[in-house]
């Protein structure tokens, strides 16, 4: 029964945070990207934008509610695991909806006030701030080299204590802290933990280098100004990257050496613990998204700039359903989400495609782990 | 360097491209020995073909601002002690037609030659 109150309580948590974020993210995007469609600077307080905008909070929070009222009645009745992943996704994709029409909403608006017609479509860009210059502006790789010495310590242990370790190794625990899965000891199995932290080390030093990667986006209305906002940008969600990956690598570790029976168990520890870390991670993301919003957009940061100004090249027409970036001329394999915080891939880049499969593909395999370990 | 293409201009990419680069290294932005961008991150960051970019930088080359090395890239090449025959006879040509056009459009001897000094001035007082 608490399992059950708990795994509700989880849902509605997730639910709001979504829904919340969604509501938010107009004002946390670009400025001169409202709802994914590219909007002319001075024309960025329009009246019509703000009625979208109004008309926008009321649809979602209207039928959202009792929508997450209605997947929760049916997780309750069925008490299907299945269904809570399946319930999320169907709310992510609910929210989609919302975005998709208000996004529609806004490209008829423009092509009425002929926002679409400017006499110039510039693309400005900084030769300091290519690709590999803006690794040197994020947060310092040699953090990934701590978490890699964390799990060479976890290996260590296991390896020194290997006669000493129980013959079934819990490896998952349910949310009162107590196991409620494990494998037998053998050679193979006991490193099952070292390769989730590997495996993890690997998708956020990826996450963390599309950071750098993602293609440079300057406005052309103020390019020194939008350049520093982009430098903070990375700087910061790349130091949340490695702080994210250092807390979570010292967790891994306690529950390694808990699993191990190397320290004793605290079934208080062990449900709180990841529960205070998921929490934290939540809270951070939310500031971190409030107070600088995508691309910098929200940093309090005044430049008068040097330059005269200029109409940003309209690219709606690359981003199909509001939502993916397909430009086969671009060679460019990650760039900043239109609505959303953080990157998104070049579906027109065949580079971009094959990294989208391995990383299904890994994340496919370290699903299965326990199963081929054991 | 901010580099400006307009999408919209009647000049090609590649051209504009050349044109700023070239100013880049007249003002100093470049200097010699300094790498340029690769071809792969410019076209990333601009989003257009990898072909546009090494179109600009192979017409760089051959106009000798630029070296291109396989394992080094693109580097500026030391500013010229001397001009070249070969130039002064483009430069004379391209004069030409826009000295008509100032004749016809009004533009007086002293007019044109303050405006050329002040736009070569400008090149040079960033250096």
């Amino acid at each position: 029964m608490t399992n059950k109150v708990l795994m509700l309580i989880t849902f509605v948590l997730i639910c709001g945070f979504i829904i919340i974020i969604e509501l938010l993210m107009p004002k946390l995007t670009r400025k001169e990207l409202f709802f994914g469609i590219r909007i002319p600077e001075k024309e960025i307080n329009h009246p019509t934008l703000r009625q979208i905008y109004k008309k926008y909070v009321l649809l979602t929070l209207s039928l959202s509610i009792p929508i997450t009222a209605i997947l929760i009645l049916i997780i309750y009745l069925t008490n299907s695991v299945a269904l809570f992943s399946l319930g999320l996704i169907a709310t992510i994709f609910i929210q989609y909806i919302f975005y998709y029409l208000s996004h529609k909403k806004v490209k008829m608006l423009k092509l009425s006030e002929h926002w679409n017609e400017q006499n110039e479509e510039v693309v400005i860009i900084d030769t300091g701030y290519t690709g590999s210059k803006r690794s040197k502006l994020i947060a310092s790789q040699w953090w990934f080299l701590v978490s890699l010495l964390i799990i060479a310590f976890n290996i260590f242990i296991i390896l020194a204590n290997y006669d000493a370790l129980p013959n079934r190794i819990p490896i998952h625990w349910g949310i009162d802290g107590t196991p409620d899965q494990w494998i037998d000891k053998t050679f193979s199995s006991i490193f099952y933990m070292p390769i989730l932290q590997l495996f993890l080390v690997g998708i956020l030093f990826f996450a963390y280098k599309s950071i750098a990667w993602a293609k440079q986006q300057i406005s052309a209305t103020n390019p020194e100004e939008s350049l520093e906002k982009s430098r903070i940008f990375r700087l910061r969600w790349s130091r949340f990257i490695v702080g994210v990956l250092l807390i979570l690598q010292i967790m891994f570790t306690y529950l390694n050496l808990t699993s191990f029976g190397l320290i004793d168990s605290n079934s208080v520890i062990m449900s709180v613990l990841p529960f205070v870390i998921t929490i934290t991670i939540i809270l951070t993301v939310i500031v971190l998204a409030l107070r600088t919003g995508q691309g910098g957009s929200r940093l309090k940061i005044k430049f008068r700039s040097s330059m005269e100004k200029s109409f940003d090249r309209d690219d709606d027409k690359n981003w199909k359903l509001g939502l993916f970036y397909f430009n086969p001329d671009d060679p460019s394999i990650f760039i900043e989400k239109r609505f959303g915080i953080g990157f998104t891939i070049n579906f027109g880049n065949f580079t971009a495609l094959l990294i989208l499969l391995v990383l299904i593909i890994a994340i496919g395999l370290m699903a299965l782990l326990p199963k081929v370990l054991s | 360097m901010f580099i400006k293409i307009d999408f919209q201009s009647e000049t090609p990419i590649y051209l504009q491209l050349r044109n700023q680069i070239i100013e880049g290294i007249a003002k100093g932005h470049f200097k010699p020995n300094d790498s340029l961008p690769s071809v792969r991150q410019l076209a990333s960051d601009i989003g257009i073909n990898l072909h546009t970019i090494n179109k600009a930088y192979n017409l760089l080359k051959s106009e000798n601002y630029i070296a291109i090395d396989r394992r080094k890239g693109a580097t500026v090449l030391p500013l010229m002690d001397e001009p070249d025959m070969a130039f002064v006879d483009d430069l004379k040509k391209t004069l030409n037609t826009l000295i008509a056009s100032s004749i016809c459009k009004g533009i007086s001897k002293d007019d044109f030659l303050t405006i050329c000094s002040k736009i070569y001035d400008n090149f040079r007082e960033e250096m």
